[in-house]
This record gives C-alpha cells, sequence and structure tokens, in this order.
C-alpha cells in the first residue's frame, strides 16, 4: 500500500547547500516521533499512561498496552494505531480531541510500520527525554582505535572509519601547498615568497611543526579565527532593521575576540566573560549580549515596545544558546521546544537571566583606571585653591591634615585691643586674616609632632630686630620682626600679629621641631598645599557650606567625632547637584536616633524643613552618623548642614565640631570629600567675622590669566583622565519581573517566571531567587562551562573542526541538538571535547592537535576511489579543497599587491560614504586609499549591508547568526573581481610593486605566480604571461591573476 | 527501492558532495530539494507540479499606502466623517492618540465591468480593475515600516531572511541564460526602508540574491571599466580562460572549478543581456510615451523607465522583479507613502508618479498576453487609520487591516476578497495574512510553500515560517 517515492540525486556542491538529511525514507526521528510529540504524547507520555500506553519510548511503544499491541511492525495496515489515527477503527479514534492527523501523517506512520517500524536506540528514550539524544549524553573519553602506523588519535579514528571503507589517507601534501593552506587556514592570509622557500629547504625533522607553532602565535591568526567567531555571534556595527544607524562603539568586542583568540584565553573563561565581563574585567567581552540587532524606531504603543524587547532578549537567548551550546533555545520561545528538551518555562527563565541586558554604550574602566582617578584626584587637589582664588567664592573642602599650632613656651604676651590691622580684634579682610594668633612667646618652640610633607607658615609679633626661623638647626628664613608677614612696617607699641609668612614645603616628622623668637601660630597644610593659607570659616550652628569638585554620589555620609557639647544635632542635610537639593527624597540612614522625641527624628534630617524642632539627634554623646541614599546616582558639588537654620544662641550646643564627609557609589568603597581640618578652630575668633580670603596683591592678580589657563589645562586632564571610553557592551539594571508569554505572544502574559537554568539538559543547577542581573548572567556563564555540561566542549571543537576541514563533524555547528545533523565520527568528536577540557580548555591545543595530525596534511588530490564511496571528502580521504572566503580573498588580494596594511584594532574602516540620514543610506565608497587597506575583519561592518565587492561572496548580513557560509559561485562575482573600482586599482598596485621590486619581465613574471599562487610559472605559462604583458601591460596580467581559480582556492 | 537504497548509502556515509532531492508523492511533506546544477545554478528547474504562473512581478509601495483613499471604500467611513471613531479613545497606534475619522481625501467612482469603487487618487490604475484581484482583509505582523517591510518580502519581521525572490530562484532559477533570475529594481529616488533586505538571499546561497539595478543605474560593474580597451579586456579574459582550463586539468574531478569558469561565462554573457534588455530606445514611441518615460517630472519619468525595464526583463525570462515605488532617503512622506502629517500633500505628489507608468506596465503585459503566465503583486508594507493622528493631518500605520491586489495569471479578475470593518480599521472578513500571501504566490508558481525549505540553524526554514494556507477564493 506504500506510495511510490521518486528520488533525484543531483549534486549541490558548488552551490554550497548544506548536506542535507536524508528524507527519503521515512526516519522515525524525523518524521514519526514529531507526528507522536504532537499528537500521542500528551496522553500516553510520561504524564498520562492512557490504556497503559506509551508514545515516547520505545520499549513501551513496541509493546503492550492495556488494550493490545497497537504496533505491529511490517504490517502498517493492519497495526491498530494506524487504524485508529486514520479513523477506520469503529471504536477507537485517535487522537481523541484536537485535530485528526493528516493523511499525509497517517501514510508516514503505516510506511514506518511498514518499513519494520525501525525506532533507532539513540532515540528509544528514558525517563528523561534529554538523555536519550547523544549530544546530552555525557562526554566520555573514548579510546582511540589501534591502527597500525597511525599515532595521533585523531588519525586513528579517521582511518578506523576510512579502512572501513577501504580507504586511507592520501599522501601528504607538498610543502609549497601546505604552507599556502597552513597560511591561509591559520591566518587568513597567503605565505610571502619567502616563507615558501624557507620551509621547502627547512632540513630540520619537526620543520612542520615548527611553523604551525609560529602561524599559531601570529597575531594574525587571532584576526583570521575572530572572524569566524563573529559570524556565530551575529556581529555587526550598526542596529539593524529600518534606521540601522552605525554602532561607532561596537568595535571593541571584535578587538576582545582577536585579542582572546591570539591569547589562548581557556574557552571556558571566553565564554564567561562573553555573558559577565563586567564581573571580570573584561567589559568588551558584554558586546556578546548585544551585538544583535536593535529596533532603534520607537513608539508610544506599548503593544510594539514590548514586542521590541521581546525580540532583544529573544536574540540574546537564542544567540547564547546556538553559539555555546548548540541549542536552538529560540525554537522554545512560543511554545515547547519541538524536538529538543526545552520547555518554554525554560526558555522564559533564561529571558529572566537576560532581563537586565539592555542595548546601549557604557563607559568601561581601562586597565590602568585605578592610577588614572588617582591622577585625577590629585590634580583636583591643585585646581581647587586656584578655583578659589579665582572665584573669590568660600574655599572648597580640602582633604588632607591642616594643623594650627600654638606657639608652646612661658612668656605670651597679648596683642594690642582693638580691630586695627594685627590688633587682637583684627576682623582681616578679603587680603588676610582675622588675627588668628594667641600672642607671641618670647622663645616660641613648635613640635607638630606630625609625618609628612606639609606647607608650613610662620607668625610672630610684640619684637624687633632679625630672627632666624629653625627647623631644628637649619634656618628657613629670616624673619623681620617689626614687619608684617607681607613686609609692611608695624606701628610700634603693643604687639601686632604680623599674619602668615611662607616657609614653604617641608618634610617634618614626629620629631621636627620650629623655633623663632617671639613666635606665634604655625599653620600647616598637608601637600599638595595652595601657595597661600587657605582656611575655612569656623562651624557655625547656622549654616555651614562644605564645597568639592563635583563628583558622582549615590549615597553621602556625614560622620561626627566631636560636638560642642552632648549628642550631635543637626536640623537639615542638604546635598545640591547643580543647586537642585537632591537630599530630597533620598533615604536617611544614622548609626542612632535619641528615642523619645518627636522633635528630633532621623526623617527631618532632610525633610526640607529648618529649626530644633525639625532635627535629628543621636544617642551617643559627640558622635554619631547619617547617610542618605538617592534614587539614582548624582552628581553633586556642595553640601549645606546646619545644627539649627533658625541661628537661635542657646542651640550652640550639639553643634559637631570635627567630622567628615563622604560619598559613595556603592555603598562599600566611600570616598571623602571634605573634613572639619580645614577649618579655623571655633572660638579662636569672633563668630562671624571670618571673610573668605582672597590673599592677593594686586600685583599678584595679576597673574589671574595664568591662572585660569592652569585651571583650564586641569580641567581638561580631569575630564580626560575621568571619562572612560563608551563601548557598545550593554547597560544593565535591575531586571523588570519576566512572565510566560502564551504563545510567544506579548499581550499574552502568563505567570512570572525567575531566572533559571535549562531544568532538563546539562548539570542540575538553580539560579538563587533574588539574584542581581550579573549574578544571573555568571550562573548561567558557570553552568554553560560545568565540565558535566555535554554540549559546550562538543560545539566548541566541532567549531574548529568546521573552519580547519570546511565541514563539520556534525555538519549543523549551532544545532547539535536532534534536529541537527548526526556527527560522522562520534568518538573522535568526543575525544577532542574531553581534550580540550583536559587541556584547560585551550584552543590552540586544539588547533594542535588537528593542524598536526596526518589527515590535515594529506593532499587534497581527489582519487577515484574517493569521490566513489564518499564524493564530499566527509570521511577525509583527502583534506578538502575550498575556494577562500570573502574576508581572505580581499585580505590575499592587498596582500599580494603590497597594499596590505597591518595595523590592529580599534575602529573600523568604513567601505560607505558618510550619511546623516534618519534611515541610514548606505552607499558603497568607489574610491579606496590606504584607510581601507587593512584587513577586512576591520571593516566597520553595518548590519544587512554588503560590501560591493566581497559581500557577493557569501558574506553573512549580521541579521541572523551565521555558524556555516555557503559557497556559491556567481556571476557578480566574476564580475566584481574582474570590473570594480577596487580590483582595478589593487591589479594597478600588484604591477606597481613587480615593477619595483624586480627588474625585467620574465621575472617579474615569475615574482608574480610566486605571490598569487606561491609557485613559478609553468613554461608554457611565462610564455602567455609575457606575450600578455608586452601587449596589454602588467597590470592586465595582474587583473588575471586575481580572477584565477589557483588564486580564490585553497588545496 | 534500488535508487532508495542508493541514497540510503549516500547519506550514510554522510555525503556533503552530493545532496539528494526528492521529488516525492503529492502527499508526502517533507522538504523538495530543486536539483541544482552547480555549474549552472540559475538553469530553469521544475515546480512541485504545474504552476499558473511562470513569473512574478512584484510592485511594492515603501512607506505604507493608504487603503482607505485609495481601494477599500467605506461609506461608513464617509458618513461618519470628522467624529470619533467608537471604541477608538484609549487606542495608541504607532505615533500615538487618534483624532477623528476622516473620510478619505479623494473621491470614490465605480470603474470597469466589475463597478468596483476605486478613489480618483490613482485614475489610470483605477481604470485597470477588472484586471486586479483585490485582498482587502489583509494583515501585517508589525506596526514598524522595518520589520513590516521584512515580513512582507521575506516573511519575517526581523532581518536576516532570505527575500521571496531569493526563495523563488532558489526553487526554480530562470528562463534565460543571460540574466539575473531575480532582479530588484529601486526607485529613482531610493532604495526603500529596509534596503537589500527586500532582496537578500540571507542563508540561502548567494547565486540566489536579488540582483539590483535600475533603468538609469546599471547593475555593478557589468560593464568593462573605461580605462581598460576592448583588446585588453579580451586578451586578459582568454588568458585567465587558459590559466582556469590548465588548472582544472591538474585537478581533475573537482567541479567547483569548473563551476567557476562557467560563472565568467554567464557573466560575459550577461555584460550583453543586460545591456540589451536595458535599451529602452529599442522600445516603440508609443509605448515609450504610454509609460511617460520622457514626462517632464524626471521622478515620474525615471519610475517610468524602471517599469519598462521591468516589462523587458520579464519578457527576457528573469524569474521574479521586484519593482518599488517609494524610497526613505529623503525622509518620512516625503519621497513614499508614509503620510502622517499631510497626506493630502504628500500623496498629491507620489500619486501621478505611481499612477501612469504603472498602469502603462499593467495594460502593456495584458496586451501584449503576458499577463496569461505572469502573475503581478501589488503591495505595501500596511495601511493606514482611517482616522488622522490627533493634530495632523495625516493617517497613522495601521497593520491590522489593508488591501494589496494580484492581477494575472490563476488570480481572479475584478474580484474583491475579505473586507476589513465598517471603517476600514481592521479586517474582519476572511482575514488574510502575509503568510497566506506567500503560500498563494508559491502556489501559482507551482510550489508548496510547506515543502520549499532550506535548512539553517536548526530547522527547516520556508518563506511561510510554520503558517500560511493557499487563499483558494482568489485562484481562477
Amino acid at each position: 500500500m506504500r506510495r511510490a517515492l521518486a528520488l533525484a540525486v543531483l549534486s549541490t556542491l558548488s552551490t554550497g547547500l548544506p548536506a542535507q538529511d536524508p528524507p527519503a525514507t521515512v526516519d522515525f526521528s524525523r518524521d514519526v516521533r514529531p507526528i507522536f510529540a504532537r499528537s500521542c504524547v500528551s496522553c500516553h507520555g510520561p504524564e498520562k499512561r492512557k490504556s497503559n500506553y506509551r508514545l515516547d519510548l520505545r520499549a513501551a511503544a513496541l509493546g503492550e498496552g492495556s488494550i493490545g499491541r497497537p504496533i505491529l511492525a511490517g504490517h502498517g495496515a493492519d497495526s491498530p494505531l494506524v487504524r485508529y489515527v486514520a479513523g477506520s477503527d469503529p471504536d477507537i479514534k485517535m487522537p481523541p480531541k484536537g485535530s485528526r492527523l493528516s493523511d499525509v501523517e497517517v501514510n508516514l506512520l503505516r510506511a514506518w510500520i511498514d518499513q519494520g517500524a525501525v525506532w533507532p536506540e539513540e532515540d528509544a528514550g528514558r525517563d528523561r527525554p534529554a538523555e536519550a539524544h547523544w549530544s546530552y549524553r555525557p562526554i566520555l573519553r573514548p579510546e582511540p582505535p589501534a591502527i597500525p602506523g597511525a599515532s595521533g588519535a585523531i588519525d586513528r579514528f579517521l582511518l578506523a572509519k576510512l579502512q572501513k571503507e577501504g580507504l586511507g589517507f592520501s599522501p601528504e601534501a607538498g610543502r609549497r601547498t601546505l604552507i599556502r593552506r597552513l597560511y591561509f587556514d591559520v591566518t587568513g592570509l597567503p605565505p610571502a615568497p619567502e616563507d615558501i622557500a624557507a620551509f621547502e629547504t627547512d632540513p630540520s625533522p619537526d620543520a612542520y611543526g615548527h611553523l604551525v607553532e609560529r602561524v599559531l602565535n601570529c597575531p594574525r591568526f587571532g584576526e583570521r579565527w575572530a572572524r569566524h567567531w563573529l559570524d556565530v555571534v551575529r556581529f555587526a556595527e550598526s542596529h539593524g532593521f529600518e534606521m540601522n544607524q552605525p554602532r561607532p562603539n561596537a568595535w571593541p568586542y571584535r578587538d576582545y575576540v582577536i585579542h582572546a583568540f591570539n591569547e589562548d584565553i581557556p574557552y571556558d573563561q571566553f565564554v564567561r566573560e562573553q555573558l559577565a565581563g563586567d564581573l571580570l574585567g573584561a567589559d568588551a567581552a558584554t558586546g556578546f549580549l548585544v551585538g544583535g540587532p536593535m529596533d532603534q524606531v520607537k513608539s508610544p504603543d506599548p503593544v510594539l515596545t514590548a514586542q521590541q524587547r521581546a525580540d532583544e532578549l529573544n536574540d540574546m537567548v537564542a544567540t547564547t544558546g546556538t553559539a555555546f551550546l548548540g541549542l536552538t533555545l529560540g525554537c522554545a520561545r512560543c511554545h515547547d521546544h519541538k524536538f529538543d528538551p526545552v520547555p518554554q518555562e525554560d526558555y522564559t527563565s533564561l529571558v529572566a537571566v537576560f532581563a537586565g541586558v539592555e542595548h546601549g554604550e557604557r563607559p568601561i574602566p581601562p586597565p590602568n583606571a585605578i592610577e588614572r582617578l588617582e591622577h585625577a584626584a590629585k590634580l583636583r587637589a591643585e585646581a581647587m585653591p586656584l578655583r578659589d582664588i579665582l572665584s573669590g567664592d568660600e574655599p572648597s573642602a580640602r582633604l588632607g591634615r591642616t594643623l594650627l599650632i600654638d606657639a608652646s613656651g612661658p612668656g605670651r604676651s597679648s596683642y594690642r585691643s582693638g580691630s586695627q590691622r594685627g590688633c587682637a580684634a583684627d576682623p582681616g579682610d578679603e587680603r588676610r586674616f582675622p588675627t588668628l594668633g594667641r600672642g607671641p612667646v618670647p622663645n616660641a618652640v613648635w613640635v607638630p609632632d606630625v609625618d609628612g610633607r606639609f606647607r608650613v607658615w610662620v607668625s610672630w609679633g610684640g619684637a624687633s630686630g632679625e630672627a632666624p626661623c629653625l627647623l631644628g638647626d637649619q634656618e628657613l628664613a629670616r624673619i623681620h620682626l617689626d614687619s608684617f608677614a607681607d613686609g609692611q612696617p608695624m606701628s610700634t607699641g603693643a604687639p601686632l600679629w604680623s599674619g602668615f609668612r611662607d616657609l614653604g614645603v617641608l618634610d617634618l616628622t614626629k620629631n621636627s621641631r620650629l623655633s623663632l623668637r617671639s613666635g606665634d601660630t604655625l599653620l600647616l597644610i598637608e601637600d599638595p598645599a595652595p601657595a597661600v593659607p587657605i582656611l575655612r570659616a569656623p562651624v557655625t550652628r547656622g549654616a555651614n557650606t562644605e564645597r568639592f569638585s563635583p563628583i558622582d554620589a549615590k549615597r553621602v555620609r556625614f560622620t561626627i567625632f566631636e560636638t560642642t557639647q552632648l549628642e550631635p544635632c543637626i536640623d537639615e542635610l542638604e546635598v545640591f547637584a547643580e543647586d537642585l537639593n537632591v537630599a530630597r527624597g533620598a533615604i536617611a540612614r544614622a548609626s542612632g536616633t535619641l528615642p523619645g522625641f518627636d522633635i528630633h527624628k532621623l526623617e527631618h534630617i532632610n525633610d526640607g524643613l529648618y529649626g530644633n524642632a525639625r532635627s535629628w539627634i543621636s544617642n551617643e554623646r559627640g558622635r554619631g552618623w547619617v547617610e542618605l541614599e538617592f534614587p539614582r546616582v548624582e552628581h553633586i558639588d556642595h553640601i549645606v548642614w546646619s545644627r539649627d537654620r533658625d541661628d537661635v544662641p542657646r542651640y550652640d550646643d550639639r553643634l559637631p565640631t570635627k567630622y567628615i564627609i563622604e560619598v559613595s557609589l556603592d555603598g562599600a568603597s566611600w570616598t571623602p570629600i571634605a573634613t572639619s581640618e580645614d577649618r579655623v578652630p571655633r572660638g579662636r575668633i569672633p563668630d562671624g567675622v571670618f571673610r573668605t580670603l582672597r590673599p592677593l596683591t594686586e600685583k599678584e592678580s595679576a597673574g589671574h590669566a595664568e591662572t585660569e589657563q592652569r585651571l583650564k589645562a586641569i580641567d581638561a586632564e580631569v575630564m580626560r583622565l575621568t571619562s572612560f571610553p563608551s563601548v557598545y557592551a550593554g547597560k544593565f539594571i535591575r531586571p523588570p519581573t519576566i512572565r510566560l508569554l502564551h504563545r510567544g505572544d506579548v499581550t499574552q502574559p502568563r505567570e512570572v517566571v525567575g531566572p533559571g537554568l535549562p531544568t532538563r539538559i546539562g548539570p542540575s543547577r538553580t539560579i538563587a531567587r533574588g539574584s542581581s542581573d550579573p549574578q544571573r548572567r555568571m550562573a548561567l556563564a558557570e553552568w554553560i562551562v560545568d565540565p558535566k555540561n555535554p554540549l559546550t566542549a562538543r560545539v566548541i571543537v566541532n567549531r574548529l573542526w568546521h573552519y580547519h576541514f570546511g565541514e563539520g563533524l556534525v555538519a549543523t555547528p549551532s544545532d547539535i541538538g536532534a534536529n541537527g545533523a548526526r556527527p560522522s565520527h562520534p568518538e573522535l568528536l568526543d575525544w577532542l571535547a574531553s581534550e580540550l577540557v583536559a587541556k584547560n580548555w585551550s584552543l590552540k591545543a586544539v588547533h594542535r592537535l588537528i593542524l598536526n595530525s596526518a589527515a590535515w596534511r594529506q593532499s587534497s588530490a581527489s582519487r577515484p576511489e574517493g569521490t566513489k564511496v564518499d564524493a564530499g571528502s566527509r570521511l577525509l580521504w583527502r583534506y578538502p579543497p575550498r575556494r577562500l572566503e570573502a574576508e581572505s580573498l580581499r585580505d590575499a588580494i592587498l596582500s599580494v599587491s603590497g597594499a596590505l596594511d597591518l595595523r590592529m584594532g580599534g575602529p573600523g574602516f568604513d567601505l560607505f560614504e558618510p550619511n546623516t540620514n534618519y534611515v541610514r543610506v548606505y552607499a558603497p565608497r568607489t574610491i579606496f586609499g590606504p584607510a581601507e587597506f587593512r584587513r577586512m575583519i576591520y571593516q566597520m561592518k553595518p548590519r544587512m549591508e554588503l560590501d560591493p565587492v566581497f559581500g557577493a561572496f557569501d558574506c553573512p548580513d549580521g541579521g541572523q547568526v551565521a555558524p556555516r557560509r555557503n559557497v556559491s559561485t556567481t556571476p557578480l562575482q566574476a564580475m566584481s573581481l574582474l570590473n570594480s573600482p577596487f580590483m582595478l586599482q589593487q591589479a594597478s598596485l600588484f604591477a606597481a610593486r613587480l615593477e619595483r621590486e624586480t627588474p625585467d619581465l620574465d621575472s617579474q613574471v615569475e615574482r608574480a605566480f610566486r605571490l598569487a599562487f606561491g609557485r613559478d610559472p609553468a613554461a608554457g605559462e611565462l610564455e602567455d604571461s609575457t606575450a600578455l604583458v608586452r601587449t596589454r601591460g602588467l597590470p592586465a596580467l595582474c587583473r588575471a591573476l586575481f580572477n584565477a581559480n589557483e588564486f580564490v582556492t585553497v588545496h | 527501492m534500488l535508487l532508495r537504497r542508493d541514497f540510503l548509502q549516500h547519506a550514510a556515509t554522510g555525503l556533503s558532495g552530493i545532496a539528494l532531492a526528492s521529488l516525492l508523492a503529492a502527499d508526502e511533506t517533507r522538504p523538495i530539494r530543486p536539483a541544482i546544477d552547480p555549474s549552472r545554478p540559475l538553469a530553469p528547474r521544475v515546480p512541485h507540479f504545474p504552476p499558473k504562473a511562470k513569473r512574478v512581478l512584484v510592485l511594492f509601495c515603501s512607506g505604507a499606502l493608504s487603503h482607505v483613499d485609495t481601494f477599500d471604500y467605506k461609506p461608513e467611513l464617509v458618513k461618519r466623517h470628522d467624529t470619533p471613531m467608537p471604541g477608538a479613545t484609549e487606542l495608541v497606534t504607532f505615533q500615538g492618540e487618534q483624532g477623528n475619522l476622516i473620510k478619505p481625501l479623494w473621491d470614490f467612482k465605480r470603474r470597469g465591468e466589475c463597478g468596483k469603487p476605486i478613489s480618483d487618487l490613482l485614475p489610470q490604475l483605477a481604470e485597470l480593475a477588472d484586471e486586479m484581484c483585490f485582498i482587502h482583509s489583509m494583515t501585517a505582523k508589525s506596526n514598524t515600516h522595518g520589520p513590516a517591510e521584512n515580513q512582507m518580502s521575506t516573511g519575517f519581521t526581523l532581518d536576516g531572511f532570505p527575500g521571496m525572490g531569493a526563495w523563488v530562484s532558489y526553487a526554480l532559477g530562470a528562463d534565460t541564460d543571460n540574466l539575473p533570475a531575480f532582479v530588484a529594481i529601486s526607485d529613482p529616488r531610493g532604495v526603500p526602508q529596509v534596503g537589500p533586505r527586500h532582496w537578500s538571499s540571507a542563508f540561502l546561497p548567494a547565486v540566489f540574491q536579488g540582483t539590483a539595478f535600475t533603468a538609469d543605474k546599471p547593475i555593478p560593474n557589468l560593464a568593462r571599466p573605461g580605462s581598460i580597451d576592448e583588446g585588453s579586456d579580451q586578451d586578459t579574459r582568454s588568458f585567465l580562460e587558459v590559466l582556469n582550463r590548465r588548472h582544472l586539468e591538474a585537478h581533475p574531478g573537482d567541479t567547483d572549478l569548473a563551476a567557476r569558469i562557467s560563472s565568467y561565462e554567464l557573466a560575459a554573457r550577461m555584460q550583453l543581456g543586460a545591456v540589451e534588455a536595458s535599451d529602452l530606445r529599442r522600445e516603440s514611441e508609443a509605448t515609450r510615451k504610454s509609460y511617460g518615460v520622457d514626462d517632464p517630472n524626471k521622478i515620474k519619468a525615471g519610475f517610468a523607465r524602471n517599469c519598462l525595464l521591468a516589462r523587458r526583463l520579464l519578457e527576457r525570462g528573469v524569474r521574479f522583479v521586484q519593482l518599488f515605488n517609494g524610497a526613505y532617503a529623503m525622509g518620512e512622506g516625503v519621497g513614499n507613502w508614509d503620510g502622517h502629517k499631510t497626506i493630502k500633500t504628500q500623496y498629491d505628489v507620489h500619486a501621478p508618479i505611481l499612477d501612469r507608468p504603472a498602469a502603462a506596465l499593467l495594460r502593456d503585459l495584458r496586451d501584449r498576453g503576458m499577463l496569461e503566465d505572469t502573475l503581478v503583486v501589488f503591495t505595501t508594507e500596511f495601511g493606514r487609520m482611517p482616522t488622522f493622528q490627533k493634530g495632523a493631518s495625516g493617517r497613522d500605520h495601521n497593520p491590522k487591516g489593508f488591501t494589496v491586489w494580484l492581477a494575472g495569471a490563476g488570480v481572479k479578475h475584478g474580484y474583491s476578497h475579505g473586507a476589513t470593518d465598517e471603517f476600514g480599521h481592521q479586517a474582519v472578513e476572511k482575514v488574510a495574512t502575509i503568510y497566506d500571501l506567500h503560500a498563494s504566490m508559491l502556489h501559482l508558481l507551482g510550489l508548496d510553500h510547506e515543502r520549499l525549505s532550506y535548512y539553517h540553524n536548526g530547522i527547516e526554514r520556508r518563506l511561510t515560517d510554520v503558517h500560511g494556507h493557499v487563499i483558494q477564493e482568489i485562484l481562477s
């Protein structure tokens, strides 16, 4: 009863159609199991076992249920199962509900049973079907078969299979062929004629092994293999969709991949860094997460917005699945995966893993970030006094130590009363301090008791004549005791205070001792210190301002160490970002709060209301802290705080006098921004007399312009040091709640699903509830690289094999699930996978194994006995010849023409004209210069817009992942290589190079062949070539060579 | 059975060089692989079953042409002019909130023998109503140009899927060996919003991607460069051929090498073929005039030349021609049908550019008998709202119901299928999807949309994803 099956055989090698699974006969896994899975297993499966019969396990399905044996192998039409599903049984019709099987499906089942109901062992199924498919089983380490004459494991596995077909390897390729193959495969560039000659004549028995090491250690290796990885992860440097604007800062991800391959970063680390590099100091690596398309067209329509976000997250989940796991997770977006054990819940829990990732750029600290920030802090400190000088504002707070030390010694006298200059109540003015001295001491001595470098100022009064100011025995200055510090003479009579005289920057130790006859107060400011002594006003109960260089802060903490008396009180703490008090709305915390007073509560600290009756008081005498946390990071520049803003005199108690103010971004590390150190101690001068000091004479202020200039330079440098380059590597947010979407439809959200890992594949692991965004991604990464994960190592070694031989051991490199191809050499694949893990995930170790195998080194020449059995060389009885990919082709042309620029890294070159249209227009450039002569991996690669010349060579477009490339042959390729301006230019450059390098025609032709083909011209070729050059010029020959099959083919 | 055993042997050895096609009996569901000769990948191939259409012309109006102002007549919209659309007070569409219902900005009249009401916006096309088979209940998945244009041409809203022309050339090749199988002709004003995605081969082999050129912009790199004289070009090609033949002799049995030699021969033939096909001077004065190729409106003349080029290509065996009207480079609605703000002014500029040349093309195809085996599809990415946008004099995007029409091989004439609601807002009757449209187009070409597939990354990909039903009612 079976229908006739007609078959046609055709060859598709050159059009590069991938090998398709056999469709001709009924194949259980392909044809039958999906029918069971869709229509039967919900009742006859693991959950319900109606009639005690299951169709998910081979043994059960081919056995008996409670109403007999439904499948009678070899007898389709008579099998009850076929009668039930065909509706031809009078009593039982299956499935009883839902849509019936189509005639096609019924016929398929009948044919399958007719053919013997073949249900392969590998699909036999267990209670966890995940364990049934080959790729979900653990990776064992198979023993390579013993093959006489073969030593390497790779060769032994391959030969075992070849010998079954009566075949063996081809002889080793000649050295010229081998080096050309090796260079293109490993570096993507041709060997120079000198490299070829050196290798051909290298007498060392391990000449080849050395060559392999050399190319693997060449930086070109990373550039070549990064291109492969970028295909796999759909990397492109524009957003895609209609606007398709460029992503100018996406290139660091490309550089990261190149670097990772060159440095042989262990593959497990490579996976971790791409998923959670923000935790691992590899920030650019997370470019992986957002390497896919993103629709820039935004709309108020919430459904569209939700759909766009769902598409972005699906891209992250799906790409993670295909790239690392060879698992098409994206297929479980709308329903449980049809072929692989991925329920839609698992898909959704992975969406929750990525829910905190948004498309966009983030600033990324460079490796020397800490030094840069420290340097910037120093510059800031340097800038502050300069700024104060210019602004005339209240000085900014200065960090570092400030000391006012009174002279010690007997006989202190007092200054003249009154408010004239130098008198006891001199209030000072803009250019000089009020009298800060306590009165001179005849033989003044100071022992500061500090270690460090300080700028020191000295003061004196009430004496005449000259005296040395000494540090130990060393004379620091000669002081005219009857003059003020600025040199103005003092009027005689009762003593006057001199003001401060600069002694310079001194290195002090605990025992340093300074002395001066009739000296008074000494001022020390820790270096870097301003050139003029700058102090801030004493704290007052009314309002105290703390200025500082603007800084990012999530939190501000005010810690008090001393008060005028009792527990400290603050009625209001205001924090300003550009004149906006951002303290309002912040969360307040404190070390403690004095209990039992409604007027003294923590929430008063930032309630915007002033006065003792709306204040906070600590619960500890003389100390305590209060902290404000803003809803977001704020760029703050000053703080105002008060004990009692109403300035009622009786509230002079509880006033903090020693304190520090710090900020933090993360609540863990704190940066001080202001302290009480540089304030004049309270009580030293009358309240309110301290004025902002502008200690410049008019002469000095002539230097304002210079100061301004200096300040500008510092500001620019600080900006440079603190602004880190932004990279398109994703922005991270607190992950929102994720719901399962019924049928994948954003308008049909169902239950909330937390972050999680696939439940039915690989090691059993979970993600802790409440995990943050990076923790989720890191947990996923750890699950992927868990050596017990059966997919990860298999997938990556198969990819390496795929690129080395043109076809993977599994022909579908990004799908090794149930719908993917079966491995041609399963034991070899597992052996390589186990070897990778054993070699600490070193990819170069696997490259080395493959490149040194006899299989890879054999000749590519076709053999009739080989093509008869295995035309596609899948069994590797020869090395399969290949056409160069687009990038290698362009690179090779540039290399041969001598134009190639090997500069590595950084932003790419653009093959399209600049354009600022809202919907980006990509008009190809037609004139090329040296900037475009870098390797093609450095092309600024827009999505969906292919280079007009090389795009025709099956270049992936970045729209979808491209785990393997087609190799098609088209007339457009021929036209591009023959006629495009780029090619004509390169042919000319090639010709010019030949003329430059060798004098006569014959040697130019020879050189041309050596450069392009890696060999000398044959006799006939030399004649034909010289004839062509004589009539049509050297560029004509070069144009032909670039178009030759030999040039674009790797044998 | 013998054949099958051979097959299994090949399959067991995992041959990659020989893929296998199964031209299976009609009741099978498996993919049907086209039999592709590597040295002639664009050679004509047999479809799955006898086709109605041998070739396709798609006329794509980029920017979303308003159905309520053109082909979808709604008397209720006229009656309720300038009143709120019931139930639309909360409605937020692409650009925001809705104003009142606005009647068509051009009057509708009955046209042709079928009496189909069509507006005065496109009067010459309207006269051809008897050729047209309208689908008024078309729906799109996205209300954004990019994804929606993607869907209309590739079946998927996302980037990275093959255009329908690529699918058709993959399946059927071309009936010419000196022209591409699939040609995409952009508007004189530039490319449509998602540009080459319309004609991309994506994961299909690059040989099936659309070749983009217009009447005024020839195939890139087609012609011999001016700096190389003909003799030099000839000598270089001859030298190259000798070089390649020698190389082939040294590598017997490598079909790739032979295929590449063939591709250079095909390129040489195309140089002649494409130049000949693009030479519009060979057309009679009457024909040229009917299209308007010398119209003083330069854009209109350019589009007219593109229309004439399209006919010449179809005539010469090109399988699939995609002809665009409208481009986005100039911004929203300036050079295309995206009439958000001042739809009247904008459409009064665009309509004359489209109307006469497109009508002439359709008439020309009819008069030459080409509609017998050519399928014409007139489409756009989605429709527009029956309301004006709040505070504007234009209509917002509307993927919930819009009109496309077909003409020619295998479809009914003067026929209307499906309907939108009383205002033209949502498709309510015989709701159709783009998958259905694609399934029907493939069906007319003799292709089963469920069996034309290509394995990519874990799944047999189809133009119609996992959806689509042939719209039987529109078939003649």
